[in-house]
């Protein structure tokens, strides 16, 4: 087997939470969407206006419900799988892109089950009882490429953000994720400051591909810093 | 001609001004079981993170079949190193563990992890993360055993292990070495337990290396000498002492030459007899001594 191709298979060794994980979650935000939903009918008795359609659609239960996972998931590919893999033989480099490209496979995984899972909502009429959970606006209003490519650049970017805070708790301890954290945190907090009079135009001036493009920006310079944090990390 | 497997020159390791490895030159022979002797703290654990690539050193060299190990996945992968301490991946249980090693080492013999599983009594329900600390040896010598790396190394394997599974894996070991001759690295306080084990040494302390050799050859070095105080008082006069105890009247001392006739013929009524292991390396201030601190024993130790 390629080198590289069994640090991907040593991320998918637990294979449960690989594939059950972001189901069940799914499920579970299914089923609070349903209860929701159904308290929100039997309040306004409007099932079905635009009103209620518009305001089923502002759901981000899916968008927020799955990163908690996401990052834990790319913390611990790096954080407790390295000292693992590097036993079994394996080199760094190896293990950054075995660890990609797991990455990629579990973005892959994930976008196609939200695209699917669109797919029966519409095809049943949001589950017989307009409830809206992945025909919504942050993911592309039913628009199945929109959903793919959102669930893809966004579990991405979780894994790897995850892998990055991961990489630099190997290289350089418990304390470099809290600095790194607060540094960023701190620049996050100059750039508000800085554009605080002009936030407004801008927020509403951002695109969709814009936050793509800010996405594949963030993911590329996370891989960048996990690559040279990994390089020179020792087993502790 | 001597295989070598391992080379190291001038290999240092310094975290944070605190030197781990200072200047370490050695020679791991291929295909025999080597013992890495030493007291906690003395870089045991350092020099087999080095050799494996696992961490970098901050001056100095390794090789490994003639090639720096860093980065290098045809050495790496010929080299399986389970620490002490080793850590697993979140919820990991003994059946995963095994799953990623059969796939992961290239020579992994599957009826050998079965058996040793078997005989360790390993759980398979629990996760890694809860074995006690015998469990989590014992599933280090599976991985370690099993995987036939053709450069193994095992951190003091026997933490946490009682007597009958200590000696399993002595047992395992030997029967698994006769039967596929690979280089071994073992790092160890129980040195009267692996004496037979081992072929050669390297008595490592305060991350320098105080003795390299064939463990016949150190244990002809050396001999002791037992009997009345005065009398190896007497006798010890002009000979290369290393240890000397003194317990009320009576007193041994273990001396750094090889014994001699002429030794014999001046040894009176004191008794002269080969010096263990464990005694030897003891005598260099290195291994565990039972009876340091007893209320009227005195030890004291040569700069020999």
């Amino acid at each position: 087997m390629n080198r590289i191709m069994k640090v991907t298979r040593l991320h998918m060794n637990k294979i449960g939470s690989f594939i059950s994980v972001p189901i069940l979650i799914l499920a579970l935000v299914m089923v609070i969407s349903i209860v929701i939903a159904l308290a929100i009918q039997r309040a306004t008795g409007s099932v079905g206006s635009a009103d209620y359609v518009d305001g089923a659609r502002q759901n981000g239960g899916v968008v927020w419900s799955l990163p908690g996972f996401l990052v834990y998931y790319g913390v611990q590919a790096v954080a407790t799988t390295y000292p693992f893999a590097l036993t079994l033989g394996t080199t760094r480099r190896n293990f950054i892109l075995g660890t990609m490209l797991s990455n990629v496979l579990q973005a892959a995984y994930i976008s196609l089950l939200l695209v699917v899972l669109l797919g029966i909502e519409l095809a049943t009429d949001h589950w017989f009882m307009s409830v809206y959970v992945l025909d919504v606006y942050m993911l592309g209003s039913g628009d199945p490429w929109v959903l793919a490519a959102t669930g893809f650049l966004g579990v991405l970017f979780c894994l790897t953000i995850g892998g990055f805070f991961g990489a630099i708790w190997v290289r350089f301890g418990a304390k470099g994720p809290a600095i790194v954290g607060s540094a960023i945190g701190l620049v996050l907090a100059a750039l508000l400051l800085v554009f605080a009079p002009q936030l407004p135009e801008i927020v509403m001036s951002i695109t969709r591909a814009d936050i793509a493009l800010g996405a594949i920006g963030a993911i590329v310079l996370a891989l960048i810093v996990t690559w040279f944090a990994m390089r020179r990390a020792a087993v502790r | 001609m001597t295989q070598i497997a391992i080379e190291t020159r001038g290999l240092t390791r310094r975290y944070r001004g605190a030197t781990a490895l200072d200047d370490v030159t050695v020679q791991v022979h291929a295909n025999t079981i080597t013992g890495l002797l030493g007291r906690n703290g003395a870089g045991k654990t350092t020099l087999m993170s080095l050799i494996t690539a696992q961490d970098r050193p901050s001056s100095g060299a390794v090789a490994v079949g003639g090639h720096d190990p860093f980065e290098r996945a045809e050495t790496i992968e010929q080299m399986c190193f389970v620490r002490d301490n080793q850590r697993y991946p979140d919820d990991y249980t003994l059946k995963l563990a095994t799953r990623a090693a059969r796939f992961s080492f290239p020579n992994w013999n599957q009826e050998v992890a079965d058996r040793l599983i078997d005989a360790f009594r390993i759980p398979s329900k629990p996760i890694v993360k809860k074995y006690s600390r015998g469990q989590l040896s014992a599933l280090g010598i599976v991985l370690g055993l099993a995987s036939r790396s053709p450069i193994t190394f095992f951190d003091e394997p026997y933490l946490g292990l009682d007597a009958t599974a200590r000696a399993i894996f002595y047992d395992e070991l030997l029967r698994d070495y006769a039967e596929h001759p690979r280089t071994i690295v073992l790092s160890t306080h129980l040195i009267d337990e692996m004496d037979r084990l081992l072929e050669r040494v390297i008595v490592i302390d305060q991350g320098r290396v105080v003795r390299h050799e064939d463990v016949d050859a150190m244990r002809g070095s050396a001999f002791q000498v037992a009997g009345k105080a005065s009398e190896v008082d007497e006798f010890l006069a002009g000979l290369p002492v290393l240890s000397r105890r003194r317990i009320g009247g009576l007193a041994t001392a273990v001396i750094n030459a090889p014994m001699t006739p002429e030794h014999r013929a001046n040894a009176g009524g004191l008794e002269l007899a080969p010096v263990s292991l464990q005694d030897l390396v003891a005598a260099y201030g290195l291994g565990d001594t039972a009876a340091d601190g007893a209320a009227d024993s005195h030890l004291e130790r040569s700069a020999a």
